[in-house]
């Protein structure tokens, strides 16, 4: 019922802005938010999927070309059948576009930025059997907008995150689940793609009625 | 000569109903505008694509319209019980997400994408809780036939993976349809009568 609510609200908040995209001066300013799915491609030099998650971003456009990222992710992987591994992820982008247009169909551009995590492995058959890390990670890669219309794009990202800290990793001796963190500071990374959905609220830079 | 005729019956059948939808879609006012608030509780079976199971979803969704073809969706999905090889025991699971449509007239077939989290739980290991990401793709068809009422009809495929059982498949995939009538509301006075 809370969360039917919060989407009347939210339907509200954006209908109240839904007629357009009105610019004043440069594209500075333009708020928006959205939601996304992740899917971690392979992680480290293991190919193949190992986790899917669910998260949210927002956007501050700092110029016509510059762009700026702040998002949270939540993913689940599976190790083997037999551990199961959580990430969480948040942080920042900076988004550089190759075009001043505000929303042609297709609007593509790289990204580069930084990203604070979480990571858990834990055994299936002994939830007590568990290890965790912290560290900051460093992503860069590639995106596409998809514009809809002139608030709502459709965005497809893949991007390389480093993870810069100690590794974890899970391995069976024994059809025994070993976990380990490893000493010492290393880089472990994976491929992320995420597809997402965004729409534009508001210029809040230039919003302010003049009196 | 009888094929002949069948073919002319079948001809006149078919020209009947198009003068006969065409004129629906010429006479009534037009509903699918920007501002249109869409919900719905319908009752859904699932059915898991991994393995041999039924599950039965109560089902509830809240759409806004943000432009005549782009709409907003909450959509939450309550697990009452299943069938067959049983493997969940509990489903809550939401998404939030857009829906593109092709309206024609009062009559529009839509499609779209929703990331979410469903909260599960296992008859393998009933110790086994998991917040599991989804993500759902839809497609469906719907007629708006009045401005209070439509009736719709959606099929979803839903993905979403339980990672904590030990040494069993945790795929979950489901193929969702719901069928049934909608409610709608028009919150913007300059498309209301």
């Amino acid at each position: 019922m809370r969360y039917f609510l919060i989407i009347f609200l939210l339907f509200f908040s954006l209908l109240s802005s839904a007629q357009g995209l009105k610019l004043k001066g440069n594209q500075g300013g333009l708020f928006s938010l959205g939601v996304r799915s992740t899917v971690s491609v392979f992680d480290h030099d293991k190919f193949g999927i190992n986790g899917f998650g669910y998260g949210g971003q927002f956007r501050l456009q700092l110029a016509n070309r510059l762009n700026t990222e702040w998002f949270a992710d939540y993913m689940r992987g599976n190790i083997s059948g037999l551990a199961n591994r959580t990430d969480y992820h948040v942080g920042w982008s900076v988004m550089y576009y190759f075009t001043d247009k505000t929303a042609p169909v297709v609007k593509p551009y790289i990204v580069a930025g930084h990203c604070f995590d979480k990571t858990v492995l834990v055994d299936n058959s002994d939830r007590s059997n568990r290890i965790t890390k912290n560290s900051s990670a460093i992503q860069a890669g590639a995106g596409i907008h998809f514009n809809l219309s002139e608030r709502m794009d459709i965005t497809f990202l893949a991007q390389y995150m480093f993870h810069l800290g100690q590794d974890v990793h899970a391995h069976i001796e024994n059809d025994m689940v070993m976990l380990h963190k490893k000493k010492g500071t290393g880089i472990e990374g994976h491929l992320l793609l995420n597809i997402g959905i965004n729409y534009k609220i508001a210029d809040l830079w230039h919003n302010k009625k003049k009196k | 000569m009888a094929q002949q005729k069948e073919k002319m019956k079948a001809a006149l059948i078919l020209a009947m109903l198009f003068c006969f939808t065409s004129g629906i879609f010429a006479q009534q006012k037009s509903y699918i505008n920007p501002g249109l608030l869409t919900a719905s509780g319908t009752l859904s079976p699932a059915v898991m694509l991994n393995r041999n199971n039924m599950n039965y979803y109560l089902n509830g969704f809240l759409e806004g319209r943000l432009d005549k073809r782009i709409s907003l969706r909450g959509e939450l999905h309550y697990m009452l019980g299943n069938a067959s090889e049983k493997f969940l025991n509990r489903n809550i699971r939401t998404t939030f997400g857009l829906q593109y449509g092709f309206p024609f007239g009062n009559f529009e077939v839509h499609t779209g994408f929703a990331p979410g989290f469903s909260i599960m739980e296992s008859n393998r290991n009933l110790s086994a809780f998991e917040f599991v990401p989804t993500i759902q793709l839809n497609a469906g068809v719907r007629y708006y036939v009045w401005k209070y009422f439509n009736f719709f009809s959606n099929f979803s495929y839903v993905h979403s993976k339980m990672n904590n059982l030990n040494q069993i498949s945790g795929m979950a995939d489901e193929f969702v349809f719901a069928v049934g009538l909608g409610l709608n509301f028009q919150v913007l006075k300059k498309y209301r009568d």
